[in-house]
């Protein structure tokens, strides 16, 4: 008979027995890598309430909060917009100069004509309620649901990104909404993005579904606009990915240790962590350059954009109040701060959640065509590195955007991060939609040249970027301090 | 080991973020199987979690609390799914049985836990397979820690009794 001491044992043994994972979890969780390693998820600034991570997670009662915040049960019941639909032919004019990759789309984008207006016009005529002022609430580019109407009005195009001007209007009105750092709505939704040039082997390859923080304004109390940036640069990483595997277990070969070893518990379990961490950070850079692979995106094409949820935060959202000071739940023991997270309500720890968010599920499913102008797309290919190994393959410049591309060479160390100056000396600003660190946004800057340095990753996160906001650096200087410190820099001259 | 990947992650290194959730897809998965009954609904778990860690990584003031943190993103979302599920079981009057996969119900560690009830299940994973002593436990599943210690010693009993049971039957 087992004795209890025993039967301990023998429960942390099983508990601790690896179990086969399956592949459809593999699948998810590469997903989930790829959606952050392409920067379609960002991470959030840290809050002043340092405890809102616990009031993070999932939500509760759902469908009954989202019915109390934003009334979904009358529109639900009520499947005509009784609100006149704005005109929404030139929102690229009304936003183009709100968003972080701001410019003129006006002039170069085409409206997203219905295929059949007039037959919609017709069914409409039939359907409708009589008002004068009823809108179609279902057609090609607009789709109702959940009492909210989304419609697409204009698209751009190159091989960089898809531009899109939507608007999204609420039978009952917005309730007051959160305004971020740059003075924008705080708006996300969740989306299904896919392209039809991604098909059968390549179709993992397609964004997939994605958060979205799109960056736009209210028009009024109904109505929300904002231009979508969808990101088309897309890289096939299957070989890299191979690459890095067999790259990983041969650092872990010539330090003759395994996974296992790797414990930042212990002084030397550390040890071989960090040298782990600094050989394969070295090593991928070049992997990268030499291993993933551009998709080409064709001339014309097929987007595929599903909406199921559009989430707003609340201009003054409800907090979990403690009943201390942040300054008493800085100074607590953590068996203080236990004890007082072990009484945060469950209500609070979910996202979206009726304290903080209001927000709308349904289906808003749109097949766009897109016809590609890659005109104005220069392409500067530089293709040098220094005796290093590292340097630059090539420069992207849209009309809104500019996306550097550092080159590593074998053998070279790549962990390196990219900074950018405009003629001016300016750092270039990053384009909020996006989220990549090679990609900037033009606006109104003097891109006449630019300089590009490849600076060692710690050393600018460690030191650098923190002398230049902590000591507010002017250009020379930090223009100077980079060209103290760079690992690799380049003027390019580009054309205007 | 994950200190020195948290600071990198936290920076925003998406491979040191990726290299600390892959030290952790075992125990993730285990949890939310604990919760969820097919390996699909565990799957969509673990990858909401990953992204929701990820975005909100910066805001976890104490890098020690990284574990209990990640731990209760997961069971939140597991309850999330859970929470949908009986909403949609409810509204299309489908008998309310979960969808057992015959795979990880025959595995030897799902066995091992089989005579439990979920609410001992999750209880004995964390203290058992993630280390976490009871106050972590009842700040992760939100119930006070008397509860914790009740359902810990009665799960502990209930396991000891079914092996006793289960060893006297294989050698009879």
């Amino acid at each position: 008979m087992m004795t209890f001491d025993n039967n301990e044992k023998k429960l942390k043994e099983e508990l601790n027995k690896d179990v086969e994972i399956p592949v459809i979890v593999h699948e998810k969780i590469n997903r989930a890598y790829r959606m952050i390693e392409d920067h379609t998820v960002v991470q959030k600034t840290p809050q002043k309430d340092p405890y809102r991570w616990m009031k993070t997670g999932a939500k509760i009662a759902g469908g009954m909060a989202a019915a109390m915040a934003v009334g979904f049960v009358f529109c639900a019941a009520n499947p005509v917009m009784a609100r006149e639909l704005p005109l929404v032919g030139g929102l690229f004019e009304q936003l183009q100069e709100n968003v972080s990759f701001f410019g003129n789309f006006a002039d170069k984008a085409t409206v997203l004509e219905e295929p059949s207006q007039q037959a919609a016009d017709s069914s409409d005529s039939q359907t409708a309620a009589p008002e004068e002022n009823s809108a179609p609430s279902e057609s090609v580019y607009t789709k109702t649901a959940d009492g909210l109407t989304i419609t697409f009005s204009e698209i751009y195009a190159n091989d960089q990104a898809v531009y899109l001007s939507m608007q999204a209007v609420s039978e009952e009105p917005f309730p007051e909404t959160m305004m971020d750092q740059e003075d924008q709505p705080v708006i996300s939704m969740i989306t299904d993005v896919s392209y039809s040039f991604l098909e059968e082997d390549q179709a993992e390859l397609n964004p997939g579904t994605q958060y979205m923080n799109p960056e736009g304004k209210f028009l009024d109390d109904h109505t929300y606009a904002c231009i979508l940036r969808l990101n088309t640069k897309l890289e096939d990483t299957t070989e890299y990915q191979e690459k890095y595997d067999e790259m990983v277990e041969a650092v872990l070969d010539e330090m003759g240790i395994t996974h296992e070893d790797l414990n930042g518990e212990t002084e030397e379990g550390y040890a071989l962590l960090e040298e782990f961490n600094d050989k394969v950070s070295a090593q991928a850079g070049s992997l990268s350059s030499q291993y993933i692979k551009a998709i080409t995106v064709p001339e014309v094409y097929e987007l595929h954009l599903s909406i199921s949820e559009f989430t707003g935060t609340k201009a003054e959202p409800e907090y979990w109040d403690s009943g201390y000071s942040q300054e008493e739940l800085e100074n607590m023991s953590d068996e203080e701060f236990r004890e007082v997270m072990n009484q945060v309500p469950a209500e609070y720890s979910q996202h979206p959640n009726e304290h903080e968010n209001y927000w709308f599920e349904g289906d808003w499913s749109f097949d766009i065509p897109v016809t590609v102008d890659n005109s104005l797309t220069e392409t500067i290919e530089i293709n040098e590195t220094n005796d290093d190994g590292i340097g630059l393959a090539s420069i992207v410049k849209t009309p809104y955007e500019l996306t550097v591309n550092p080159l590593y060479k074998e053998g070279s160390d790549s962990d390196c991060f990219v900074v950018a100056l405009d003629a001016d000396g300016n750092m270039m600003p990053y384009n909020d939609s996006d989220g990549s660190v090679n990609n900037y946004a033009i606006q109104d800057r003097n891109v006449s040249s630019i300089d590009v340095y490849l600076v060692d990753y710690i050393q600018y996160m460690d030191d650098l970027k923190v002398r230049y906001y902590n000591e507010e650096l002017e250009n020379e200087e930090w223009k100077a301090l980079l060209d103290e410190n760079a690992r690799y820099h380049k003027t390019v001259v580009l054309k205007q | 080991m994950t200190e020195h990947l948290l600071r990198k992650a936290k920076k925003g290194d998406a491979d040191a973020f990726c290299s600390l959730m892959d030290m952790q897809t075992q125990s993730m998965y285990k949890i939310a199987r604990s919760y969820l009954k097919n390996d699909e609904d565990a799957a969509d778990a673990i990858q909401d979690t990953i992204l929701s860690c990820y975005e909100n990584l910066p805001n976890l003031k104490n890098n020690k609390y990284f574990k209990t943190w990640l731990t209760r993103i997961l069971i939140n979302k597991c309850k999330d799914i859970l929470h949908r599920k009986k909403l949609t079981l409810y509204t299309d009057q489908l008998p309310d049985t979960p969808f057992y996969e015959e795979d990880f119900e025959t595995s030897e560690w799902n066995q091992f836990l089989a005579p439990l009830d979920e609410k001992y299940r999750s209880i004995l994973l964390l203290y058992y397979m993630e280390g976490f002593n009871t106050t972590d436990i009842s700040q992760i599943l939100n119930m006070k820690e008397s509860t914790v210690k009740t359902r810990l010693q009665r799960g502990r009993r209930i396991l000891a009794q079914a092996y006793q049971y289960h060893i006297k039957e294989e050698h009879a």
